[in-house]
């Protein structure tokens, strides 16, 4: 029996959109431009196949570009079929392949428990380890090796295992070095039971590559495979894809754009749909219509694109689906002197006019460069602004010590969790302790350094909040180490903390305190969104690892303007878009420029542009100025190309 | 889903114990020997429900203490594991895989599921309590991370594999209650449909009427009791009646029982007035009636059954015995058996049969194993002898594990050695190996003992050592002497077995070997008793072990019928010649005698040998005249059987 909202859901379904959504069975490749409906399309199928099959025990996989992606999918279809969350599983590659590590990762020596390296700071030091390793080994091996991380990612990223990599290289004594270096840091990763990023699809794709008997599992158990943002899968992971089918599969549903790659420089490619095309004989259906934005828009999004050869010649241009609005939708500012003074009229733009709902206003620029000068700019406005990235770790003490406090229980002699609970906790309650004595003292005991740790700090003499702290984390513990528990009655005694810190008004607590309710939403956002993605019975080592993959960023804020890099935007839209740096060297970037005007590298930033500004809900505002750091810019092709410009540059 | 091996440890008697599980398993051995621990450490793993947090399912005398001052907190923690596994790739239903995925482990290279479920229970120290949990373990063992460690998993998994325990006593009174743990589902899983239950209550209720009209006297007791309400001012409208039968369909089919003509009879009798046979039997047949109709609409149409039989012989007269072990099959489901009864193992195959042993405090199991394992680590010298050998050898290499279903020879065993290079470790490993596969026996011995334990009504399995002999007459002539010796072979739990009309010498000292019976062998010392000799040395046996258990009729070209008379018993066959009217042609003393006697006696052996035997009772004959060398063979196997 549906339920009314998946009724209403499905009812609101355009034909061609239910076409997609009701596929049967056969691969099929949805074609779907910006703004076509794309998500309720895929939610809408997912909840499809599972509302008619309740009675039975088979899921479905669904693969997202982001983890924010997968979570807004998931609440959608969740409450479309309420009661058939356990049989989703709804997430990014990354995800999946942590998932999947974890039940089977032992065949590949890979413990369940695996620690996931994220920062390039992090891995930077195990590169460092390994070539100081490496060199005692060869002389080949000199310290600039060190920098030799891209290259390692990139070997990687094209599922070019240690042992393989030697002959992959034009010059013959790099293949000899990475031939030491590369297994050296993979040895340093499994010393510390870690793996980064590209080895979660590495090792997954292994799994199923060298023991087709998971493949099959997984074929069976998830006999509907959907994948979203299909142009911008690298070759790993479609190698991964092909690897987890067998090479077939009657239920492959892809979602995908060709006008929309952007990931090309991490190995997305205009190839990929039509070799998925070849590869599975799928089918194609289009959804061109575009439900999002003004048709002004449209048009200008169909002129830009047109000038781009790489695309599926079969390609059907977008259509608008809304009215012409009675307003001024599209707008270029006037070309001022140089990037300051442009964003200084962005900045003053956006005053004037959004000062009610800067909440739905946001700025996008290709590069983070100008947008930091353009963040500066609403700041001395008054705008209040945020610049949106990715945030890999905590930075408030209290969430560093409760992040690491788990941590540490799940990796028991990380030398690095124990400092940065040391240090975070000396921040908290004054309480100054040397790791190094604890490090000590647990060689001679041989407990876990957290134990160790809590046995040290019951000797000393502390005060009455630091001695609760330390409880807690004993209770914890000793008590089945129940982490959402600790986290619960961690954040409690944060609480009292704040409480004893404003009775003594004491201002280095006032900063150790200062982006905690920040932080501490955040922590309880993904508490929550991790569990509904891996369900209830969370184990610590699984929330750990997609706390990992999560970014820590807190959620915009009201009546702040967002500022974000065309990639950040990326299936987002908002209400007023401005598209900043419209010149030549900037969008498109100076190496397409120098690839050529007609190379990949160019069709690629046309894409950019054309994604930018097909987020657009009312109003899309461009600028340009003549001077960018001192050197005189054309304006950008794209703005005539879009006809915002006529072609020598003069406004239409 | 079949539950392929269990690994006990710790658990009352059973302190370290792996058993291999068929599709029907019988246990044997004598009382106390661990069976019920068995099938009660198999009930707790798998219960009906899902436990609640804390607690644990065991009492203190659950766990296995030997010192004195051993108790719960002190001894190690009880380990039952399960392992239920596919015998063949894709054998479990897709529905089931999906269902269960989260803890199904896949082997990679065999491409079998299996799933590992571990009830283990502990002292915790830090919780200061004793703490039971289940887990779902990977392949090697390790309890599983991620979504295999969910603890709502075994509520999963539960609906799946149902365990039903029918113990020795089976009283139908119990059985068919209507709160028993079949005939109590099947009456509370049946469906009346509404408007059913409407027209059965109205016509209960008419029924109930006329059967009170049917004498006035009743309506007359009715209305007495009516006053009990003006009494008690129970309310008003409240009603006094009798109800001479339920009004509820429920109520009724509460008192529903089974009844049986017995053949002949007119009247049907209900099920728990026939003997204790019949509702024992019934009983077995009520869980195949649940297990038929019941079982999968109650769970899932994948859910498999495990029955846990004690006993089943329990009332049963040998016949009918018998008919139930070869029905076995019949019975669906997995079955796990304990028996006493030499009539149900009669018709069990060796091969699904574990023996428990009680060795102190300590019970062991023993089974004829045909597959041998040695955990070695992997080199490609290795792979190739496996791939060179692959009838014999299998290596694999998720689990380490070198397998052998034959016996490993010697020139093997070198090529192996060789492989490992100064490693005594892997070395201790593959000589333990080599040695426990001399205990194999291959699918031909194994028949042909299956021939012979149905015609021996398989009661060898219940002895406690074994004597083995050529034919029937040493068969005879061995217990007869034991008697005189005053040890009789039937009280110390010796069987006396005649080895060449029933299979070859090998045949029982293989099983022998196998389940771990002590044994001694007498021969003749001819050409033929040599050729018994050299097959059984063939079994792997040391020297020093054949010379102690084989042993030939002193003197060369010994056989039984010189042997007596030359040990003292020539006189009393020259009588029995002669009774039977056969003339010789020497005298005594004269040279040849002995032999003529012999021969004389060889071509009618068996006759001879119950004269004899038969003159010598009469005669009153005592101990002092058992020849020495048998003499010294009794009395050492009954010292085996007693130890």
């Amino acid at each position: 029996m549906s339920t009314k909202e998946f009724t209403a859901a499905w009812k609101e379904l355009s034909p061609i959109q239910r076409k997609a959504a009701d596929w049967d069975e056969g691969p099929l490749l949805v074609l779907a431009g910006p703004g076509s409906g794309k998500t309720r399309v895929l939610t809408c199928r997912i909840a499809h196949i599972l509302d008619s099959s309740q009675d039975e025990n088979f899921r479905v996989l669904a693969l997202t570009f982001t983890n924010k992606a997968a979570d807004e999918m998931r609440n959608r279809v969740t409450n479309y079929v309420p009661g058939q969350e356990g049989r989703i599983f709804l997430g990014t590659f990354h995800s999946f392949c942590a998932d999947v590590l974890r039940q089977h990762g032992t065949h590949l020596n890979v413990n369940p428990n695996f620690n996931i390296y994220g920062q390039d700071e992090d891995l930077q030091a195990i590169l460092n380890d390994a070539v100081d390793e490496a060199k005692n080994k060869s002389n080949l091996v000199r310290d600039i090796h060190k920098e030799t991380l891209p290259v390692i990612q990139r070997l990687k990223s094209r599922l070019i295992l240690p042992e393989a990599c030697r002959d992959k290289f034009q010059d013959p004594e790099l293949g000899e070095v990475m031939a030491i270096v590369y297994p050296a840091y993979e040895e340093q990763l499994a010393k510390r039971n870690a793996l980064d990023f590209s080895s979660l699809i590495l090792k997954a794709y292994q799994l199923f590559a060298r023991f087709p008997a998971f493949a099959k599992r997984y074929q069976t158990v998830y006999p509907y495979i959907c994948v979203d943002e299909f142009q911008d899968t690298n070759q790993a992971q479609y190698s991964l894809l092909r690897a987890l089918t067998r090479n077939e599969s009657k239920n492959l549903f892809i979602v995908a754009d060709d006008d929309q790659i952007i990931y090309q420089w991490n190995g997305a490619s205009h190839k990929r749909i039509d070799e998925f095309l070849t590869d599975y004989s799928a089918m194609v259906v289009q959804i061109p219509t575009n439900y999002r934005c003004p048709p002004e828009i449209v048009e200008m999004a169909n002129n830009l694109i047109r000038h781009n050869f790489l695309r599926r010649p079969d390609k059907q241009p977008l259509q608008a689906a809304r009215a012409k609005s009675v307003g001024k939708t599209v707008r270029l500012l006037q070309r001022l002197s140089d990037l300051d003074a442009e964003v200084s009229e962005v900045a003053r733009d956006i005053k004037g006019l959004h000062s009610r709902h800067l909440g739905s206003v946001a700025i996008l620029g290709r590069s983070r460069r100008i947008l930091e000068r353009a963040e500066k700019a609403l700041c001395s406005e008054g705008v209040p602004a945020v610049i949106s990235q990715r945030k890999d770790e905590f930075e408030s003490g209290p969430l560093v010590w409760l992040h690491s406090i788990l941590r540490l229980t799940n990796d028991k002699q990380n030398l690095h969790y124990l400092e940065a609970i040391c240090g975070s906790f000396a921040q908290l309650t004054q309480v100054e302790i040397d790791s190094e004595d604890i490090v000590i003292q647990a060689r001679a005991s041989n407990l876990g350094y957290l134990h160790q740790w809590v046995k040290y700090m019951r000797q000393k003499p502390l005060g009455m909040l630091a001695r609760e702290g330390v409880d807690r984390v004993a209770q914890f513990l000793s008590g089945g180490t129940d982490f959402r528990a600790f986290s619960k009655s961690t954040l409690d005694w944060f609480g009292r903390l704040i409480e004893a810190q404003r009775q003594e008004e004491d201002d280095q607590t006032t900063e150790v305190f200062a982006r905690y309710e920040e932080e501490r939403s955040v922590w309880g956002e993904l508490m929550l969104d991790i569990t509904e993605s891996l369900g209830d019975e969370l184990t610590l080592e699984a929330f750990l690892q997609e706390l990992q993959i999560h970014s820590k960023e807190s959620p915009p804020q009201p009546d702040t303007v967002i500022l974000m890099t065309i990639h950040g935007a990326k299936g987002k839209e908002f209400e007023h878009v401005y598209l900043i740096g419209l010149v030549e060297d900037e969008l498109p970037s100076f190496q397409s420029r120098q690839r050529g005007d007609a190379s990949l590298e160019m069709e690629e930033e046309r894409r950019n542009c054309f994604v930018a500004i097909t987020r657009t809900i009312e109003t899309l505002t461009l600028s340009y100025a003549e001077r960018y750091r001192g050197w005189l810019k054309e304006p950008s092709r794209f703005l005539s190309e879009m006809g915002v410009l006529g072609e020598k540059g003069g406004k239409e | 889903m079949k539950l392929r091996e269990v690994t006990i440890k710790n658990f009352r008697c059973l302190v370290d114990t792996t058993v291999p599980i068929d599709d029907s398993t019988v246990l044997i051995g004598e009382n106390n020997s661990g069976k019920t621990a068995f099938l009660d450490a198999l009930r707790i793993a798998l219960p009906r429900s899902i436990p609640g947090r804390g607690g644990t399912p065991f009492d203190e005398y659950d766990y296995h203490m030997c010192k004195a001052g051993d108790s719960p907190q002190t001894c190690e923690g009880i380990i039952i594991e399960l392992w239920f596994r596919e015998d063949m790739p894709e054998e479990w239903p897709a529905s089931l895989v999906q269902a269960l995925n989260d803890f199904i482990q896949t082997d990679p290279v065999t491409d079998l599921d299996s799933i590992g479920l571990r009830l283990s229970s502990k002292y915790d120290q830090a919780a200061g309590e004793i703490v039971s949990k289940w887990d779902f373990l990977a392949l090697d063992g390790q309890p599983l991370g991620g979504r295999g460690a969910r603890i709502g998993n075994l509520g999963t998994f539960l609906p799946y594999i149902r365990l039903f325990y029918l113990s020795a006593v089976r009283d139908a009174d119990n059985e068919f209650a209507p709160r028993s743990q079949f005939w109590g589902r099947i009456l509370r899983e049946l469906k009346i449909s509404e408007a059913q239950r409407k027209t059965l209550s109205e016509e209960l209720e008419r029924l109930n009427a006329e059967l009170l009209k049917a004498d006035p006297r009743l309506e007359q007791v009715v209305a007495s009791l009516g006053e009990v309400q003006t009494v008690m001012e129970l309310g008003l409208g409240q009603n006094t009646s009798i109800q001479a039968l339920p009004i509820k369909p429920w109520d009724l089919m509460s008192k529903s029982q089974v009844v049986m003509k017995a053949s002949g009879a007119e009247i049907d009798f209900p099920l728990s007035r026939y003997g204790d046979g019949m509702q024992s039997l019934a009983v077995i047949f009520l869980f195949q009636a649940y297990f038929k109709v019941f079982l999968k609409p109650v769970f899932h149409p994948e859910t498999e059954a495990i029955l846990a039989l004690e006993e089943p012989e329990a009332h049963l007269h040998p016949q009918a015995t018998r008919a139930l072990a070869a029905n076995l099959d019949r019975i669906q489901g997995q079955k796990i058996i304990s028996s006493h009864s030499p009539y149900f193992i009669q018709e069990i195959p060796f091969k699904k049969i574990r023996m428990f042993r009680r060795d102190g405090p300590i019970s062991k199991v023993v089974y004829i194993k045909q597959r041998f394992t040695a955990m070695v680590p992997q080199a490609e010298e290795l792979v190739r002898f496996c791939t060179d050998n692959s009838t014999k050898f299998s290596y694999h290499s998720g689990t380490s594990t070198l397998s052998a279903n034959g016996r490993m020879e010697d020139r093997e065993y070198r090529q192996l050695l060789k492989i490992y290079p100064g490693q005594s470790g892997v070395h201790a490993r593959l000589k333990q190996l080599r040695d426990e596969s001399q205990l194999y026996l291959s699918n031909d011995d194994l028949n042909q003992l299956d021939t012979f334990a149905k015609r021996i009504r398989g009661e060898i399995l219940f002895a406690r050592a074994w004597l083995l002999c050529e034919g029937q007459c040493e068969y005879l002539l061995l217990r007869y002497f034991a008697e005189l010796l005053g040890k009789p072979l039937d009280r110390a739990g010796v069987a006396v077995i005649d080895f060449q009309n029933n299979g070859s010498p090998t045949a029982f000292v293989g099983l022998a070997r196998a389940f771990g019976i002590p044994w001694i062998m007498i021969c003749d010392n001819d050409r033929e008793g040599k050729k018994f000799i050299e097959q059984v040395k063939d079994c792997g046996l040391t020297g020093n072990e054949c010379d102690e258990l084989v042993r030939p009729l002193p003197g060369s070209e010994m056989e039984l019928e010189k042997f007596l008379v030359n040990n003292g018993f020539a006189n009393d066959c020259r009588e029995i010649l002669e009774e039977q009217g056969v003339l010789l042609t020497t005298k005594e003393g004269e040279a040849g005698f002995e032999g003529e006697i012999a021969s004389r006696i060889s071509r009618g052996k068996m006759g001879y040998i119950i004269s004899l035997i038969e003159k010598l009772r009469a005669m009153g004959t005592d101990g002092t005249r058992v020849p020495q060398f048998l003499g010294t063979a009794i009395n050492d196997i009954v010292a085996k059987a007693v130890s």
